[in-house]
């Protein structure tokens, strides 16, 4: 069905809009800044900061634009001097007994507070009252700390744990400026996307513990990828600081179609396995583990499948990458090993809607559908679990490659595959587990936030994980791996092979209908 | 490089002899001399490091750090010293205080004096009078570790100063 | 002597009677012969006889009832509920306790009759939680006119039922506000929602609502009898019909007086208030409420009471509250008393009226304390300025409103009071 659209004027540009929707959607339509701090585009509208105050001709008195809908022919000014006036008014007012601890506040820096003081504010504090409401600072609520007297009630975080997680364990009690922000009966917080309040507070009211106090936010900067938690692919940004090269944070980055604002707190504070202790550093190679090099790593694996391909079964991971798993479809083939299988939780993949409602889904791994579709109508079928269990029992496969683990999750691994240890194992993952013990070669794998590269999530949408931090140690994506074994380690055709030609050459012609680079690939992803 | 010869210019004998010169030197020296020992006050060297010379308290030497009048550490990890650092020499680690009424404090607080270009910007940053450039010029050191001044260093060279600012 | 001829009275001539609380009594003066009228009548006919009478609702806002009735959409599939507005909590006025208490069949008869006419099968009153005798006295009418047959199923024979319920506050002047009264009812926190979507359209669980006050609902049945052109003869044209008045302050005789919209306001203080106490001379009269600005003794001697009257000096009829305040009364302590109160009273919700209340108050405060600074008439001005008008609802202007009226209407008082305790 076609919808009604409406045409308006806001500050002198005239625009159409859907009809229905409110002035202040209208004017991010139109590129327009109208300053805000309880209305938030994945909530209810509360309309309580009363900052969004505009003019509309017509009406005698300021309306707050996030609960006024558009009409024909309307006109609106968002920064008149009235509307200006009232706006600074209601800011000065949210100001007055808020504490001045920028300096301790790990908001500084991407506080709407600072940002709208600094755009129009500006004013001589006419507070000069020493008696300001105090409220409990510092308060432990769980993943998030709670500072009540930063807080500027503008229930977005209310709302979040109303209507997001339903979970309702934030409330205001009192009345009057004595409301105070604070847990149901002094609880934590109790549901799995907290890190999100933290987001979404306005100020400094709510803190992730994760991040507090790690870096100020001025020293950071910011790459859109997509998080491979999941085989949800929520949309995220992540922040690092480019002298000490280091992840500080992961935050979602709003697409509706995928995770509108949120992100689960899984995905957003698993990161920790990249600086983990049980990071594989170099090639360790043997019983002992002893640091091996990539050369020697190359030489070997290579004698091994010129000695007997067949004896070799790979199993690759659904963590990695399209291009990843492309480039491995052409060449372990050329390598003649032939055995393919991958290494995924069958019972849990599949599921298009996540399994609590919102965000979450069974799958672990970010790319199960890209696999799927990659290796569709291949020469030599993949293997599923049972094809591999199957196989493993026999003893005509006596070495398996383990290709592309990334993070902490495979114990299952061992359960589901009962032959596993019994072969000889190559092992390319990020961390070491107990069951790797028995590998005689230990790879280093690289984390996804250190390759580019795209992956489909469960609903199907290509989407583009961008590298945000320099490989860490040794480890090398399984495209340069691959490349590495193909070229006999020669360094320099292994820096120069690029997974974007990779994405322009065999993965954009499976997933989309017209040609596509690396570089026109929508960071918002694509559906089919 | 030809035009590199014997210079052509000679001395004449008088000064080639250097004797009257020889006398000439002597002469001040010995002035000089006895100047010093009748009148030691006019004497414009100072016996360093018995004596130190008295620098304006606008002289710009290795930073100190402040304390609070309670005698916690004044700094609040704000970072924004490190922020207006030019020289991209302090390096802080903010973290939680073991003092329930204070909420973040630096746990790590150092500075690379090799790095340091002494512009002061990092007091004029610090919203709590926490960081002062402080009047000691004598760095030396045989280490360059020596030179990357800790928290413990700098609060010794601030010699329990306490900040102008009490409150927050 | 009353200004308004006893007989002719709508709401208290039968006020003094003893049995007036019993349905017996009531019934003997005539009570529920209205209603009776009313169930012969179609939905819309009543609603029209009430927009003729030209009644506006007496809860302070002054809307027209029979418009606020047309608003609500029938054949939505969703219920329709009427809620009687109890919760009388403006300071100076007491007119609903005297109606709950001495007349509470003429509410319950009302009740019905609005609930015929917008297609309500169930309504509540909800009550202030202060109004404990009331609150009795009503639960023991409801049970006797659902056993009269005056609520509940069939009413009076007819086809049409309606429930009620009596709902207590617990005590938030904020509930008193129709929103705010709806979210209270609603189990949640007593804060105002946001407009739109109006009460008449998603108002109580989200179905329509009518939300109206007991005065307002007890002028219905004498509306129903006598026919709303008889009403709309009383008052002005544009203010019909009588109000009760709460007159307070310093006068001989405070109390509940009816009055015909339209009369001098003179006439209140002097012919039914006795005039001042002990002779002292007037300085100023808050007209409506303690949330409207006063009226110099000037304009007290122009003023008529109705709306637009009142509205020509700056200020509201608001809930009919009068206070009268004599000379030797200071309005610094007054103002900061009411101010006090409206930070006291603030929902927390909208930060102009959360943060604006309280600083008023702690500004009026250092003024009556003596410590009042040449800077803090300006600031009370500019804080008061932004917070009108720019809330979710009325009660960020209710603290403003007399603010703004006390330091327009009397700036010397304020300027002598700076810098000496009060």
């Amino acid at each position: 069905m076609e919808k009604k659209r409406v045409k308006l004027t806001i500050d002198g540009k005239e625009i159409e809009v859907d009809d229905g929707i409110s002035v202040f959607q209208a004017a991010v339509v139109a590129g327009i800044y109208v300053p805000h701090y309880c209305y938030h585009p994945d909530l209810s509208v509360a309309g309580v900061c009363r900052m969004c105050l505009v003019e509309i001709d017509k009406v005698p008195r300021l309306q707050i634009s996030c609960n006024t809908p558009v009409k024909e022919g309307m006109v609106v000014a968002t920064a008149s001097q009235k509307a200006r006036d009232a706006q600074k008014g209601s800011l000065e007012l949210h100001l007055i007994n808020h504490p001045l601890d920028c300096p301790i506040c790990d908001k500084a820096g991407e506080c709407k507070l600072q940002d709208i003081y600094r755009d129009f504010g500006l004013y001589k504090s006419r507070m000069e009252y020493e008696n300001k409401v105090h409220k409990p600072k510092v308060q432990d609520i769980g993943t998030i700390m709670l500072d009540a007297e930063r807080c500027i009630l503008c229930a977005r975080c209310t709302r979040f744990t109303d209507e997001v997680t339903k979970t309702n364990e934030l409330v205001f009690v009192n009345r009057g400026d004595r409301t105070t922000l604070k847990t149901f009966d002094d609880g934590p917080l109790q549901n799995e996307y907290t890190g999100n309040l933290a987001d979404i507070c306005p100020v400094g009211a709510l803190t992730a513990k994760d991040f507090r106090f790690q870096q100020r936010v001025w020293f950071l900067d910011k790459t859109d990828s997509v998080c491979t938690q999941c085989a949800r692919g929520c949309n995220t940004q992540v922040s690092y600081n480019p002298k000490t090269k280091k992840l500080y944070r992961v935050e979602p980055r709003r697409n509706v179609e995928v995770n509108k604002s949120w992100i689960c707190d899984k995905g957003r504070w698993d990161y920790h396995y990249v600086y983990a202790e049980n990071r594989i550093k170099f090639p360790l190679e043997g019983a002992t583990k002893s640091e091996s090099t990539w050369h020697h790593v190359f030489g070997e694996l290579n004698a091994r499948s010129m000695e007997n391909p067949k004896s070799i079964l790979v199993l690759l991971s659904t963590q990695l990458t399209n291009e990843e798993l492309a480039d491995a479809k052409e060449t372990l083939p050329f390598m003649g090993i032939t055995q393919m299988g991958w290494l995924v939780d069958e019972s849990k993949v599949g599921d298009v809607e996540p399994y609590d409602g919102i965000l979450k889904h069974r799958d672990p791994t970010a790319n199960a559908a890209g696999f799927q579709k990659i290796f569709e109508g291949a020469k030599n079928p993949v293997l599923d679990l049972e094809a591999t269990s199957n196989l493993l029992a026999g003893n005509e496969v006596t070495e398996v490659w383990l290709l592309g683990l990334e993070g902490n999750e495979f114990e299952w691994v061992t359960e589901k595959l009962p032959g596993l240890l019994k072969k000889r194992l190559v092992v390319h993952a990020t961390n070491q587990a107990p069951w790797m013990e028995s590998a005689t070669l230990l790879l280093p794998n690289v984390s996804s936030f250190e390759k580019s590269g795209t992956v489909v999530n469960a609903l199907g949408r290509l989407q583009k994980v961008q590298q945000a931090i320099p490989t860490a140690y040794l480890g090398r994506d399984l495209h340069r791996f691959l490349t590495g074994l193909r070229e006999g380690g020669d360094r320099a055709k292994i820096d120069a092979s690029r997974f974007a030609d990779i994405f322009a050459k065999k993965v954009a012609p499976v997933f989309l209908k017209e040609a596509q680079t690396w570089r026109s690939l929508s960071v918002m992803g694509v559906s089919r | 490089m030809k035009n590199l010869k014997a210079n052509p210019y000679r001395l004449p004998v008088s000064q080639r002899i250097y004797l009257f010169a020889i006398l000439q030197g002597m002469l001040i020296t010995a002035r000089h001399f006895f100047r010093n020992l009748l009148n030691p006050r006019s004497m414009p060297n100072i016996g360093y490091p018995e004596k130190r010379r008295n620098y304006s308290s606008r002289f710009r030497g290795l930073q100190i750090l402040t304390l609070k009048p309670d005698g916690d550490i004044r700094c609040t990890a704000c970072m924004l010293c490190a922020t207006a650092c030019p020289a991209d020499c302090i390096h802080i680690t903010a973290a939680e205080s073991p003092n329930p009424e204070v909420e973040k404090f630096p746990s790590e607080f150092n500075i690379d004096m090799l790095r340091c270009v002494f512009c002061g910007m990092c007091e004029e940053a610090c919203p709590v009078d926490a960081i002062r450039m402080g009047a000691n010029y004598e760095l030396a050191n045989f280490d360059r570790n020596d030179f990357i001044y800790n928290k413990e260093d700098l609060l010794r060279a601030g010699q329990g100063a306490v900040s102008r600012v009490t409150r927050g | 002597m009353s200004v308004l001829a006893q007989e002719r009275k709508i709401l208290l001539k039968h006020i003094a009677e003893p049995d007036l609380g019993t349905l017996k009594g009531y019934e003997r003066l005539g009570g529920y012969q209205a209603l009776k009228k009313a169930l012969t009548m179609a939905p819309t006919a009543v609603i029209e006889e009430v927009k003729v009478s030209g009644i506006r609702g007496r809860g302070g806002a002054g809307f027209p009832t029979g418009m606020k009735w047309s608003f609500v959409p029938q054949n939505t599939g969703k219920p329709i509920y009427l809620l009687c507005n109890a919760d009388e909590s403006e300071p100076g006025c007491f007119k609903d306790k005297l109606l709950l208490e001495k007349n509470p069949f003429a509410l319950l008869e009302g009740i019905a009759i609005a609930a015929h006419a917008v297609g309500s099968k169930k309504s509540y009153i909800y009550i202030r939680g202060e109004y404990a005798k009331a609150a009795r006295i009503l639960e023991k009418a409801i049970a006797e006119a659902y056993q009269a047959g005056y609520l509940g199923q069939k009413v009076m024979g007819s086809a049409f039922s309606v429930d009620l319920v009596l709902h207590r506050g617990a005590g938030a002047y904020i509930c008193g506000e129709e929103t705010g009264l709806i979210s209270s009812l609603e189990g949640k926190k007593g804060q105002p929602k946001l407009k739109p979507p109006f009460p008449a359209v998603s108002g109580y669980l989200g179905c329509p609502t009518v939300v109206n006050n007991v005065e307002t609902l007890s002028t219905l049945p004498w509306i129903l009898q006598n026919s709303g052109a008889a009403y709309a003869k009383y008052g002005t044209e544009k203010s019909t019909g009588t109000r009760l008045f709460c007159l307070s302050g310093w006068v001989n005789k405070p109390g509940v007086y009816e009055l015909e919209l339209g009369t001098p306001l003179v006439d209140l203080i002097e012919k039914e208030g006795g005039g001042m106490k002990d002779g002292a001379k007037l300085k100023a009269v808050i007209p409506g409420g303690s949330s409207t600005p006063p009226l110099t003794a000037a304009e007290v001697a122009e003023a008529r009471l109705d709306f637009e009257s009142i509205g020509k000096f700056g200020s509201f009829l608001g809930a009919g509250g009068v206070i009268v305040i004599p000379e030797h009364v200071s309005l610094v302590g007054i103002l900061e008393t009411i101010a006090e109160f409206y930070w006291d009273e603030s929902c927390g919700q909208c930060t102009p009226c959360r943060e604006g209340t309280g600083w008023l108050y702690k500004i009026m405060k250092m003024i009556a304390d003596g410590q009042g600074k040449k800077s803090d008439i300006a600031d009370l001005n500019k804080t008061a300025n932004l917070m009108m008008g720019t809330t979710i609802c009325a009660l960020s202007d209710a603290a403003a409103m007399p603010v703004l009226g006390f330091l327009k209407k009397f700036p010397q008082e304020f300027e002598a009071a700076l810098g000496t305790p009060h």
